[in-house]
């Protein structure tokens, strides 16, 4: 298939956006669009031509106000976005860089995983596609004394963290333990870290926000600290 | 509520920046215009709030990576709507595909007044004109268009909905999507 001839790279575009392309050749189409930003801007054009004939008409219908509750509940319970606001507001140039970085490091993900599936030419398995949501990074906890940096993240609306790629090993009958510490001072443990992939965090009640206090990370006998406190603190990072 | 695009570009901005007042301001602006996208493709108000919660989440985390040449605002808003929308349809379709009534027909409400697009006059017209190059596609090609993009249909998918074969299903999209392109370069 000839990606260059335009009115083809215009009907890839278009069947990308409406969804019927599939499978590999949509990935395909990605790797593409990230490398070729006319491409990328053929298909933001039929983004906006498809809203503009299909959505566009539909009359509007006010939700219930109880909705922007909760959604502001949830973004202040987004651990992502109230580290976000909050570094942005104290440090902006320090948190641009971190999101460039995070940024850069999700494109390169992204481009690694399609490399992988790329196939030798455009023709399209068919069947539906089960995507996992990709993991966005939104803070990095390095732990010199661990020798390692975990990636604290949301994947889909779930707070997750992630060990790193080559794995955390702990010294022999030790474990790393994630902390919320509260303004007043007092550590909520946020589980054990893992060491190879990622788990959910269930943040507790009153530390919803994650948007004060600090996040800490400690080495406790394997398991876990025995007294639900921690046993020694490596490092502290302030929210 | 005003739809211009630059002040949506200002709100999206501000949001990024992490400021919750200007993410609730987009969220007064934009709402209803993704509520009705999701009722429409989603079908049960249940669901198409839970759709509008997740979609604004979303948007919150994700507004950094808008900028201007991405297109209008609400069109980039909408197409997050929309993927929402779509992953929750895919993961229910047994049970949605039994209350979905038969036809691809568009939305029973399609009439300017509904939303407060305050755009210049060129630009209503243009909008005018677009809506009506759906009206130009055959009854099939626009079946099937309509279908994929409010249902999220594969081609398969398509081809056991309208009882046609597998390739002239993918040539109903393709020359939809032609005859569409054909009429928005006029």
């Amino acid at each position: 298939m000839n990606i260059r001839n335009p009115d083809i790279r215009s009907l890839l575009a278009a069947e990308y956006v409406l969804g019927t392309l599939q499978g590999r050749a949509r990935r395909r189409f990605e790797t593409l669009a990230s490398a070729d930003p006319e491409l990328q801007r053929e298909a933001d054009r039929w983004d906006e031509h498809l809203h503009a004939v299909m959505t566009r008409q539909l009359d509007p219908v006010t939700p219930p106000e109880t909705l922007r509750e909760r959604i502001m509940q949830r973004i202040g319970a987004d651990s992502g976005a109230g580290v976000r606001a909050g570094a942005s507001a104290r440090q902006p140039r320090r948190a641009y860089r971190r999101r460039r970085v995070w940024a850069a490091a999700a494109v390169a993900a992204t481009v690694a995983v399609v490399a992988l599936l790329l196939p030798e030419s455009l023709e399209q398995p068919e069947g539906p596609q089960i995507v996992q949501p990709e993991l966005q990074p939104l803070m990095q906890l390095e732990v010199a004394d661990a020798g390692a940096q975990w990636t604290v993240g949301l994947r889909g609306d779930a707070p997750v963290i992630a060990a790193p790629e080559e794995g955390v090993t702990p010294p022999e009958g030790a474990d790393y333990e994630l902390w919320w510490v509260d303004p007043e001072g007092t550590p909520h443990s946020l589980g054990v870290l893992p060491r190879q992939g990622e788990r959910r965090v269930s943040v507790p009640e009153a530390g919803a926000g994650l948007d004060s206090g600090a996040l800490a990370i400690s080495r406790e006998p394997e398991g876990g600290a025995p007294e639900g406190t921690p046993s020694e603190v490596l490092k502290v990072f302030p929210l | 509520m005003s739809h211009d695009d630059p002040r949506l570009q200002e709100l999206l901005a501000a949001t990024a920046r992490g400021d919750r007042a200007a993410f609730s301001e987009l969220y007064t602006a934009t709402s209803a215009h993704l509520f009705a996208l999701l009722l429409r493709i989603l079908r049960r108000r249940d669901l198409a709030e839970e759709a509008l919660q997740d979609c604004y989440v979303r948007i919150w985390q994700k507004s950094g990576s808008y900028s201007a040449e991405r297109g209008a605002p609400v069109a980039w808003l909408a197409s997050i709507a929309r993927y929402r929308a779509l992953d929750m349809l895919r993961a229910r379709r047994p049970e949605v595909s039994e209350q979905q009534n038969e036809s691809g027909e568009p939305p029973a409400t399609h009439v300017d007044e509904g939303i407060d697009v305050q755009r210049q006059a060129e630009d209503q017209h243009e909008l005018e004109r677009l809506h009506d190059c759906l009206d130009e596609l055959g009854g099939e090609q626009r079946s099937a268009v309509m279908l994929a993009y409010y249902e999220g249909f594969t081609h398969p998918e398509l081809a056991e909905r309208l009882a046609a074969p597998l390739g002239t299903v993918k040539s109903w999209v393709r020359r939809g999507l032609q005859r569409l392109r054909e009429c928005l370069e006029r």
